[in-house]
Order: C-alpha cells, then sequence, then structure tokens
C-alpha cells in the first residue's frame, strides 16, 4: 500500500506541528497538543503492571496516511485492497447498510470511509471524524475536548493529546434515541505505527445511544503503540453503550484512556471483548453524580505470552449513584497472564451508593492476579466484591465426555459458558461476532485440559 | 519479611518512622495462638502454619499501630486466620500470605471502623503449590467520620489450584431499618447490635 504521508523520529515540536498543518485544525488545538507533548515527557511509564520498557518511541512513525485521493463518499468507491480488508473483517457494504446506523473506518491514522443514515443527521446526531469535526464544529468540540481525561492523567494520555489523529465524534442532541448502533472500525496496517485516535461522545439530556469500535492489525514484524482516547459526556438522563471489539495481532502494545462523566440520572454501560494485543492495559471509567449508574464489563482472553491488566474505575459523587464492575478473565497458556484492577472511590456525600464489582479467572493454564482497591469515606454506602478463580478439572470433562462431546467440544462449551452472561449485555450481532471469534481461537486448544 | 515490608512501604505512611519495632517469629503446629498487637507500634509477625492451626488477632482498643504479618502455610496443613474489632484510631493492617501444595488457607476479617484504616491482604500461591485453596472473607461496616481503605490482592500462579474472595461493606437498606425499627429498636440499639457482631468472636 501506498502512503501519502508517514511521520517518523523524534517526538518533538516540529512534528507536532507537523500534524497540526496537515490536519488544518483550529490553533486552540495546538495548544493542547504542546501541552500534551510536555507531560509526555515529564510522565513516567506506570511503575505497576506489565512492562512498557519495551517500546521504542523513536521508531514509531506517530502519523501515517495512505494515499486515496480523493477520499470515497460511497462503499464501493473504497479502493479494492482496503475493501479487501474490511470484507475479510466481516464488515460488507450490506452490513453497513442493514445493521448499523453509521460507519466509520480508520486505516492507520487516516479516517478511510463515512456513512450515516440520513434519518440520524436530519435529527441533529453528528457521526464523524474527530479531525474533521474539529473544523466544522469548532465551539462544541473546545467545550468538551480533554475535559474528563486531562493531557496530564497518564503518559499515555499525553502522548494522544500530542499526536493524535483520526477518532471518532457523536452528538446526539436532547430528546434523540440512536436506535441502531453507530460503528467505527480501527486498523493498523504499517509497521510500526502508532494509532492514536481520540473519541469524544456527548449525549444530551433525555437521548441515548449505541456505540461499537473493532479494532485489529495483521502480524508486523515490529510491535505497533495503539494509545486512544476516549471521552464521554452523559448528560441528565441520557444513556451511552460502549462497546469494544480488539482484535489486535499478537504484538500491539494496546494502552487506551477510557473515561465517562456521567449527570444526574444517566448512564454508562462500557463493554470490552480484549482477544489480541501483546500487551493490553484497559481500565474504563466513570465519575457518577446524582443517581447515576455506571456498568463495566470485561472479558479478556489471554494465549501465547498475551498480558491483559484490566478492570475498571469508578468515582462516586453523588447521592444514590450505583456501580458495577465485572471482568472476566480467560488464561489459557503458560507465560500467558491475566491482572484484573478494580478501584472505586466512594467519595463523603455519597449517600446510599452502591457499587458491586467481581474478579473471575478461569485459569487452565498461565497467572492470573487481582488488585481490587476501595476507598471509602462514606458511611452510609454499599460495596461487594468478590474474586475468583476457577479450574477446569479433570472431572468436568469426563462429565461432558460422559455425555458424548469430545474434548476439544467441551473445552469450548466450558469457555463459552464461562462469560456467557456477560455476553448478554452484547446486541445480538455481535455477540454471534465474539463467538465465532472465540471458537476459531479455541479450535486449537483441544488437548489442553 | 524485609521484602513484605519492602511490598507495603508504598501503601503506609512515613509518620510510623521511629516508631517502637515489636517483632515476633512464630512457628505454630496444630494449635491456636492469640497475637497480641501493641499500640502505637510497628507490629511485625512472622508466622508459619503446619497442621491444623488457628491464629487470632483483635484489634480492639489498638490505638495507633502499624501491622505486618507474613502467613506462611506448610504442605498439607489447613491454617486460619481470624482479624475482628473496632477501629477507632488510625490502623494499617498488611496481610501476606503464601501457600504450599496441598494447602489450605481461610482468611476472616470482621471490621468495625470509626476510624482510619488501611487494610491490605494478599494471597500469593506460587507455582507448584498443587492442590491449594485459599480463601479470604471480608466484612466491614464504617461510621461516622470514617475513611476505609481496603486492597485484597490474590495472585495466583499455579493453575491447578482454587482461591477466592468476597469483601463486604455492610450497610443497613430502608427496609432492614424499617423492621428493626417496627421492633422497637432505636438508632442507637441497631448500632450496638452491629458494634458487639463486629467486636467480639
Amino acid at each position: 500500500m501506498k502512503y501519502e504521508r508517514v511521520l517518523r523520529g523524534d517526538l518533538n515540536e516540529d512534528l507536532i506541528g507537523k500534524i497540526h498543518s496537515i490536519l488544518e485544525e483550529p490553533e486552540w488545538l495546538l495548544e493542547y497538543r504542546l501541552k500534551g507533548l510536555e507531560y509526555f515527557k515529564k510522565l513516567r511509564n506506570p511503575d505497576w503492571g506489565p512492562n512498557l520498557s519495551e517500546i521504542d518511541f523513536k521508531k514509531i512513525a506517530y502519523f501515517a496516511s495512505p494515499l486515496i485521493v480523493p477520499r470515497p463518499v460511497r462503499w464501493e468507491e473504497l479502493p479494492e485492497f482496503i475493501k479487501e480488508v474490511y470484507i475479510k473483517l466481516g464488515l460488507t457494504k450490506e452490513y453497513v447498510e442493514r445493521y448499523l446506523g453509521g460507519a466509520v473506518l480508520q486505516f492507520d491514522s487516516s479516517p478511510v470511509f463515512k456513512k450515516v443514515r440520513e434519518y440520524l443527521e436530519s435529527l441533529g446526531v453528528i457521526f464523524m471524524p474527530l479531525s474533521e469535526a474539529v473544523k466544522d464544529y469548532s465551539g462544541l468540540i473546545k467545550k468538551y475536548f480533554s475535559k474528563i481525561v486531562s493531557y496530564s492523567d497518564n503518559k499515555y494520555a499525553a502522548l494522544n493529546t500530542a499526536v493524535w489523529s483520526g477518532g471518532i465524534f457523536i452528538y446526539v442532541p436532547k430528546n434523540v434515541k440512536v436506535d441502531i448502533p453507530l460503528h467505527a472500525y480501527f486498523r493498523i496496517n504499517l509497521e510500526n505505527v502508532g494509532q492514536f485516535e481520540r473519541t469524544l461522545i456527548v449525549v444530551e439530556e433525555n437521548s441515548e445511544v449505541t456505540y461499537v469500535e473493532g479494532c485489529s492489525a495483521p502480524i508486523l514484524s515490529a510491535s505497533p503503540l495503539h494509545a486512544a482516547v476516549v471521552e464521554a459526556y452523559v448528560h441528565k438522563n441520557a444513556k451511552v453503550n460502549y462497546i469494544t471489539l480488539q482484535n489486535w495481532s499478537k504484538n500491539v502494545y494496546n494502552l487506551p484512556t477510557k473515561r465517562a462523566f456521567v449527570e444526574e440520572g444517566g448512564k454508562i454501560n462500557w463493554i470490552s471483548v480484549e482477544l489480541g494485543g501483546k500487551v493490553s492495559m484497559l481500565y474504563p471509567s466513570a465519575i457518577l453524580k446524582d443517581n447515576a449508574v455506571a456498568e463495566i464489563y470485561g472479558i479478556s482472553f489471554a494465549k501465547k505470552n498475551q498480558i491483559f491488566d484490566t478492570g475498571g474505575k469508578l468515582y462516586l459523587n453523588g447521592k444514590n449513584a450505583r456501580g458495577i464492575i465485572n471482568s472476566i478473565g480467560i488464561v489459557m497458556d503458560e507465560g500467558s497472564k491475566v491482572t484484573h484492577r478494580i478501584d472505586v472511590f466512594i467519595n463523603k456525600g455519597s449517600k446510599n451508593s452502591k457499587v458491586f464489582s467481581s474478579c473471575r479467572s478461569l485459569l487452565i493454564n498461565g497467572e492470573t492476579e487481582s488488585f481490587p482497591r476501595f476507598h471509602v469515606e462514606e458511611e452510609d454506602s454499599y460495596y461487594n466484591n468478590e474474586s475468583k478463580t476457577d479450574i477446569l478439572d479433570e472431572e468436568r470433562f469426563f462429565y461432558l465426555e460422559a455425555r458424548g462431546f469430545d474434548r476439544s467440544r467441551a473445552l469450548r462449551m466450558a469457555v463459552l459458558g464461562y462469560f456467557e452472561d456477560l455476553l448478554d449485555k452484547v446486541p445480538d450481532i455481535y455477540k454471534l461476532e465474539i463467538k465465532r471469534v472465540v471458537e476459531v481461537d479455541i479450535e486449537k486448544y483441544g488437548s489442553v485440559g | 519479611m524485609d521484602q513484605l515490608v519492602e511490598f507495603f512501604r508504598n501503601y503506609f505512611p512515613k509518620s510510623f518512622d521511629g516508631y517502637p519495632i515489636k517483632r515476633i517469629d512464630l512457628s505454630v503446629v496444630d494449635n491456636k495462638v492469640n497475637l497480641d498487637v501493641s499500640s502505637n507500634s510497628i507490629n511485625i509477625f512472622n508466622i508459619k502454619l503446619s497442621g491444623r492451626s488457628n491464629i487470632i488477632m483483635s484489634l480492639n482498643d489498638l490505638k495507633k499501630s502499624l501491622i505486618y504479618l507474613d502467613l506462611e502455610v506448610i504442605e498439607g496443613s489447613e491454617a486460619s486466620f481470624i482479624v475482628y474489632g473496632k477501629v477507632s484510631s488510625d490502623i494499617y493492617l498488611g496481610i501476606s500470605s503464601s501457600l504450599s501444595k496441598e494447602s489450605k488457607l481461610s482468611i476472616e476479617e470482621k471490621l468495625y471502623i470509626e476510624g482510619k484504616m488501611v487494610n491490605i491482604a494478599k494471597i500469593i500461591i506460587p507455582k507448584g503449590s498443587v492442590g491449594s485453596y485459599a480463601v479470604l472473607d471480608q466484612k466491614i461496616v464504617s461510621y461516622g467520620e470514617s475513611l476505609f481503605i481496603n486492597l485484597p490482592i490474590l495472585i495466583i500462579k499455579e493453575p491447578k489450584c482454587k482461591a477466592e474472595h468476597l469483601s463486604k461493606k455492610i450497610r443497613l437498606d430502608e427496609d432492614q431499618l424499617f423492621y428493626l425499627k417496627s421492633k422497637g429498636m432505636s438508632d442507637d440499639g441497631i448500632k450496638k447490635v452491629l458494634e458487639r457482631y463486629f467486636t467480639t468472636l
């Protein structure tokens, strides 16, 4: 594939300036980018969790845009090589037209396709790449940009603020319920490229939206980096379902920061299915005001040498706030590991607030850890946490084999059954996709037990 | 033990620097032991448990204190550790426990918190501890201007083992309070019943 521009090398003000000018952004964004650069240099890798010292920031391409001129407006106009990639991933023209309210596809740093149903546009719904929306809706975006995830939050949020491109902007006006999912697909295609998309979701009072993002990359010899930032602003009594199907190749570092601010009576559902990546650190979080609700569900499926450090964070800052964090890990191979991290802050004044959390691991081989942490300042509150490690012992296999299932089928049933209850939170079309991907992934484990 | 102290040092305050250190090494075989914790001190317990052994620790009436507890359960043993009581001062408790092959450990915590407490309980099942089983059960209630930070940690490196953890911060909901009040109990009476449950075994 030919690339129009690839920017690699030292991350400095010149490089930031080049990205800023290529994207023809408003001036105010350059200030954020430079702040991001300052904090990226200032902040260190976390001294806990997986080893990130092998990431070589000097070799990463911070911006890579495929050469596609002009930008297609219809599916048929997509270049064949891009269409082929998406069709292999199950994203066909028919699928986009029949099941989705809108779709944005991003290749490396650049959005290559965008489609939204006309009736949604007529209701005032905006769904487009954020890098384009900052030009068309600069004032609206400035109001929310970097307000929930600051450039000083962590090293990778700072990096994203400095070099982000593409990404998604969703705006749902007051009293609008988007009844079919909006879908974005992110693809890393170039070796040692960083993908730094940024997502901003603003859902006004009494509105609702379901957004699904899929991520993938082919197997490349050098390890690519994915450091996204997602900010979701959920206004009064609004609802956001955010679903991620992460299937990066087995050498990608996946280090996103996702956070929602949920106003009175609002609700956020974070649902993540983690299948790919070399190292993944993902802790979707939510700040909850009065009567707000957050549900965080994660399934991590760790195979050969994959490290998943995952869980969720809740900050309860209001009366009657409710939170659920449910993290499930399936650890298949020696060298693979799932670590569950849960952080809950029940601040003073969060009267009658409740949090339920659980960390469960099905340990077939490898290691698992759980680090739940509860910081409680409000006496009139309740929390309940469960951590559990399960094994597949011979008795279970014997039971299933006695009923005519071979070992491979028995293993698949046990693994799929382990997170079946979580799948009920996912829309049906994605439920089937997740099951299919997991089944394909564990077919080769017929003899394990 | 030094590794344990190093691990917990990240979580506990430096305000204990200079406090007297009370260090006890114990080997408990088929026995039941009550641990005596000193106020205004750093308490370090290094305990090896074998056979069927039980350790009990009360936090009632304890003043500002830092407690490190290292529990090692020997192969084939079944051990339990219970910590309970009312926390009305600053208490920092760090438990680290490790299980050997075919061993069992149950840790139970019943805590009534009116002061400030940082509670870290870590269970490690190392590679090779086949057939081991660990349970960590925490029940907590807090009142007044309390601050409670709780970190129950499981680190499992052996696939052929079982480990479970359950932590509950208890709060009586409206229905339960209504029921107790309809039976003539005052708010103070309800508080006293809870206090009694958490401060006795």
